[in-house]
């Protein structure tokens, strides 16, 4: 005769661990780049110290460099990103609830899709000129899909069982749209908004790479041509804080346009 | 072999960092091929005790030990889930085959015999090519019952395992359990708010009361399993039910009361 303790079998899923993890794990790997660096292993052409780097950020930042050159970026992705959005919710709408316009316009769409849009900024420039509008429009053209079939996808899938309850209530077309279809679609939506963010922001950086004089994609392209790696590195750092930022203000937006959709990781 | 619950307790913490009691002092033996039915409110924690008899989560304080057990082998529990946790991409045959594909216990060659028997006890002969969704709510609930009964457990755990049926399927999967429990005969934890099921299945009822969970009764149901559809215990049957419900609806109205004192 022996006993047997039942003993928990999901203990390692289950587990947790505070914030606070996340931080000192972030803060012993730069320690050990600056250590590195400090001992000389590597030479600073190639990698150089996070100090050196945020010294850099912060010279480039107090003589008004990183600001025109964000200012740049962010006229040319803010534009893009709204023209690209608002375009593709409206097509992604239409043709998501309109049989006809899913017939037409969906096979195109599909079909568009593949092509890498870096590929159409020369036949851009020259249709539009070298100037903010190829930029703008390149970004718009590529956060117009992800946004375009998302929004499809998420009208295609709202629960019918919803919109019989909507027309069984005498709700018109415009009614159940915003107040069915919409909600109901918001979330997928949202997955094709942060598809599109990081299509825009790639897109900015390669296209201020390929034709501006301005940006923190030309920025970049600069100091990696005068081989100061710091302050192109300094560079790459405001990049990354540009895509947080509009993760995060994506992430918040999300919370307020569908509360009742709480997710419970992250 | 015996199933011994001692002192469980546990509590979670909801999202505005306030603890919730969920069970407290909860002792409880299940004896050798004996049927216990957990009956409560809803939210009286008896999913999560049942999460806890299974290995699935820990109490904060108390232990669940199988005591009486044959030495060298440690006794295994099956679980019958409320929405199945059928995977959508096996097939009926490799979902009852998924135990004891992950639990390597038995040798290969063996399976497909195994397997064809519980297929065939549950009632799923012809339909083991079939995927979960081109099959019935009931069915489904069959692979269940196969998938867990095919690894030879000791211990049956089975978490609401009806509750998303229709009133009619749910009549037959009862009446089919009873048959089948009389051929199994396994020790059985079943979880249920559904009192007249509690009462048609059970050797013993155990009630629970609402947050923080305690036993507020156990009624021994007297009357032999098999025999409980016949008229001439219904009776009998409807005064279990009236006892259960009247000690479910005090605290159900006890709720209400917490709830309006609160706010």
């Amino acid at each position: 005769m022996a006993e047997y303790p039942v003993k928990n079998k999901m203990q390692s899923w289950q587990r947790q661990y505070p914030a606070l993890v996340s931080v000192a794990a972030v803060g012993v790997l730069l320690l050990l780049w600056e250590g590195i660096c400090r001992a000389g292993l590597i030479s600073p052409l190639f990698l150089p110290a996070p100090t050196r780097i945020l010294a850099a950020l912060g010279a480039m930042v107090a003589d008004g460099e990183i600001g025109r050159s964000l200012l740049a970026s962010l006229y040319r992705i803010v534009m893009g990103f709204l023209l690209g959005g608002i375009f593709g919710l409206a097509v992604g709408l239409v043709t998501g609830t309109s049989a006809l316009a899913d017939r037409m316009v969906t096979p195109l769409v599909n079909a568009l899709y593949p092509i890498p849009k870096i590929a159409l900024l020369p036949l851009f420039i020259l249709w539009l000129g070298i100037g903010e509008l190829s930029k703008v429009t390149i970004i718009a053209l590529g956060v117009f899909f992800p946004i375009a079939m998302n929004t499809y996808s998420g009208v295609k899938n709202v629960d019918t069982l919803l919109i019989k309850v909507a027309v069984s209530f005498k709700a018109n077309w415009w009614f159940t749209m915003k107040h069915v279809v919409l909600p109901g679609a918001l979330p997928t939506i949202f997955a094709g908004f942060r598809i599109a963010a990081g299509t825009a922001l790639l897109l900015l950086v390669a296209a201020e790479m390929i034709a501006a004089e301005q940006g923190i994609g030309a920025l970049i392209l600069h100091y990696g041509d005068l081989m100061i790696t710091e302050r192109l590195m300094a560079g790459v750092i405001v990049l990354s804080l540009l895509g947080l930022v509009f993760t995060l203000g994506l992430q918040r937006l999300e919370q307020r346009l569908v509360p009742w959709r709480r997710k419970n990781n992250g | 072999m015996k199933l011994e619950i001692k002192d469980v307790h546990k509590s979670f913490i909801d999202n505005r960092g306030k603890v919730l009691p969920v069970l407290e002092d909860i002792n409880l033996t299940l004896q050798e091929e004996e049927f216990v039915a957990l009956v409560g409110p809803s939210g009286c924690g008896k999913s999560t005790l049942l999460n806890i008899c299974a290995g699935l989560l820990s109490p904060a304080r108390g232990s669940v030990v199988f005591t009486g057990a044959e030495a060298g082998r440690e006794p295994v529990s099956s679980i019958v889930f409320q929405d199945t946790g059928l995977m959508p991409w096996r097939n009926v045959y490799e979902n009852i085959a998924f135990g004891l594909e992950a639990g390597r216990g038995l040798p290969k060659k063996e399976w497909a015999e195994r397997i064809a028997h519980y297929v065939g006890l549950v009632g799923l002969t012809g339909f083991e090519k079939a995927y979960p969704h081109q099959l019935s709510g009931g069915m489904r609930q069959r692979v269940g019952i196969a998938r867990a009964l095919v690894v030879s457990p000791d211990l049956l755990l089975m978490d609401e395992p009806f509750s998303a049926l229709d009133a009619q399927t749910r009549m037959i999967m009862q009446e089919e359990l009873v048959a089948l429990w009389e051929k199994t005969r396994l020790t059985t934890l079943y979880v249920t708010h559904n009192i007249q099921e509690a009462v048609m299945l059970a050797d013993r009822v155990v009630l629970l009361s609402r947050r923080p969970g305690k036993i507020r009764q156990i009624l021994t149901i007297p009357i032999p399993r098999s025999e409980r559809e016949a008229p001439e215990y219904s009776a009998e049957i409807a005064g279990f039910v009236r006892v259960i419900w009247e000690h479910i609806s005090k605290d159900a109205r006890a709720a209400l009361q917490e709830v309006a004192e609160n706010g």
